[in-house]
């Protein structure tokens, strides 16, 4: 066992033979860590391989190479103490008894991890408490709604108390307010120290939650930085967001002069432009219309900004 | 005995013994069969009443039906519900869930043994000589060498797609081989070599006053084909792993 606290992936590859005998590689050569208490969110496109390597993750499926240590433990080589410090959650409407009840899925698939009598009531109980489920604890889980079933999925992998959880689209499928709920829970998770692997499509999510995130496309990190830091590098190629409103509800012909203008849209009396020196260009309209500005404001690329041009990028 | 074992077993009763199917597969089907039989046998062939064999038989018909019947049942559902992930990814893995399902519809299959009982005894009357022990002891054992045969086919059904399709010849084919109608001596040669290697044979071969080697021989074979299919589904489990074999519908 290494002492390695946290979720460490190296050099991770996953090939899949098809019945022609061509190989595809879904997975290739990825590396990444989650540290203590750390949140990492992985962003990908359809296909890009993030659910390939959470089933890795997970001892679902055996890598081809590269390894995984959760909490020091191989996945493949030390399995079973790797699953007891691991707690994963695949989400959807699937993955539950709807037959049964909360509390029965919860006792059934804690004694999967070694939980027994008193002890397993009790984390069963509070951990419905935990996600807003006491009052549905013994209703069977086929009359839940997707927001319900997302959270006794949580609930279900936190039974074992893991050092480690990886959570597959935990928001996915759900009302704003529901995913809203899910995220505090997430967040509040990570707060307790645990080391939270997340896949996503919600950019929201993604940049509200994360410490930092993972780019994946063709089964390779593509980057892996913070989502400002992403925000910023994306910035410096494609310039931030102006958008100037102006008094009179006409915008001045000499906007057209904005040194480092890249694009510009108007509509009416605003004009939303894109320029690589976002400070620069709201000093120089500051100065230029001085008395004529309703208001200014500046931002980087959005975090789907970021993501939709390394989508694109071939 | 695991607890994640127990657990699967009493939560398998509780998803799916109230189910109408079952009861109807243990108890109705034989019956209806029994009355065929019955029916269609030479006057004088057998006792009026009902005997241990009889009942042991009828209800061993309706044990195999219910016992592959809620085996595609209960596991279509784990795939269709996606369930078998979490067994897969918890230190324990599939075996003990899928064998505490197999220990459920064990359990389940037993209401073939009075229910049957029931209904036949009610129109025949019960024989004089009627063995009770024989029909408790042999009826549950053969519950038990069903399910270890039949947890084979839980095996195919994880493993392959369209395997559930083969339900109803194999029902004819093991009712057969099963020898709870007629005794395994009447079965014709090549058949009879196929029945001695299922445990449920050699359990009608002691009800019918058969000596302790029938017993000791079909423990033994339910024993090894119970083995097997813990085998079986530890290389299920690898081939989920290595050449991810999905376990969903």
């Amino acid at each position: 066992m290494s002492t390695q606290r946290g979720l460490h992936v190296t050099n991770l590859c996953r090939e899949f033979t098809a019945r022609d005998g061509k190989v595809r590689r879904a997975v290739d050569d990825v590396s990444l860590t989650v540290g203590a208490g750390e949140l990492v969110s992985v962003l990908g496109p359809n296909g890009a391989g993030k659910t390939t390597t959470v089933r890795m993750l997970t001892g679902l499926l055996m890598p081809t190479s590269g390894t995984v240590l959760v909490d020091g433990h191989d996945v493949v080589r030390d399995r079973r103490r790797a699953a007891l410090a691991c707690g994963f959650s695949l989400g959807g409407d699937t993955g539950l008894y709807p037959r049964l009840t909360a509390q029965q899925n919860l006792t059934f698939f804690g004694m999967m991890y070694g939980l027994r009598g008193k002890a397993l009531r009790n984390r069963a109980g509070e951990l419905l408490a935990a996600v807003d489920l006491q009052h549905r604890a013994d209703d069977v889980v086929g009359s839940f709604s997707r927001g319900m079933k997302q959270r006794l999925h949580l609930a279900r992998s936190l039974l074992h108390d893991p050092a480690v959880l990886i959570l597959d689209e935990p928001s996915a499928g759900l009302d704003p307010q529901s995913a809203a709920a899910m995220r505090a829970l997430v967040a509040r998770l990570s707060g307790e120290g645990r080391s939270i692997l997340l896949t996503t499509h919600d950019m929201r999510e993604a940049e509200e939650l994360s410490d930092r995130i993972v780019l994946m496309k063709d089964g390779r990190i593509q980057t892996e930085s913070t989502a400002s830091e992403l925000r910023l590098a994306a910035a410096e190629r494609h310039g931030h967001t102006v958008n100037v409103v102006f008094a009179g509800g006409t915008v001045p012909d000499e906007m057209a002069a904005c040194p480092g203008m890249l694009s510009e849209q108007r509509d009416g009396g605003s004009v939303t432009l894109r320029a690589i020196d976002g400070a620069g260009t709201v000093q120089w309209v500051l100065t230029n219309f001085p008395g004529r500005t309703v208001s200014v404001s500046v931002t980087p690329p959005t975090l789907e900004e970021v993501f939709l041009e390394m989508v694109s990028a071939t | 005995m695991n607890a994640t074992f127990l657990r699967s077993a009493a939560d398998q009763l509780r998803m799916h013994a109230k189910s109408p199917m079952s009861t109807f597969m243990a108890v109705a089907f034989p019956c209806a069969f029994a009355f065929v039989i019955r029916s269609n046998a030479a006057e004088g062939h057998r006792s009026a009443e009902l005997t241990a064999d009889l009942s042991v038989g009828t209800a061993g018909i309706g044990m195999l039906d219910a016992i592959i019947v809620m085996v595609v049942f209960s596991l279509l559902g784990e795939k269709q519900w996606k369930t078998l992930y979490a067994a897969l990814g918890s230190p324990g893995g599939l075996v003990p869930v899928v064998l505490g399902r197999l220990g459920g519809i064990v359990v389940q299959s037993l209401i073939a043994l009075p229910g049957t009982f029931v209904v036949l005894a009610l129109f025949w009357g019960i024989d004089s000589g009627f063995a009770w022990g024989r029909w408790l002891v042999g009826g549950v054992l053969l519950a038990l060498a069903t399910a270890s045969v039949v947890g084979l086919l839980a095996v195919a059904v994880l493993r392959f797609p369209y395997s559930a399709g083969m339900t109803n010849g194999l029902t004819g084919l093991l009712m057969a081989l099963s020898a709870l109608i007629v005794p395994q001596s009447a079965l014709p040669g090549p058949v009879r070599a196929a029945a001695f290697v299922l445990p449920q044979s050699h359990v009608m071969a002691w009800v019918r006053d058969g000596a302790l080697g029938d017993i000791a021989a079909a423990v033994l074979l339910t024993v090894c084909y119970a083995v097997l299919v813990v085998l079986l589904v530890h290389r299920l489990e690898a081939a989920v792993r290595r050449k991810s074999v999905p376990l969903e519908v």
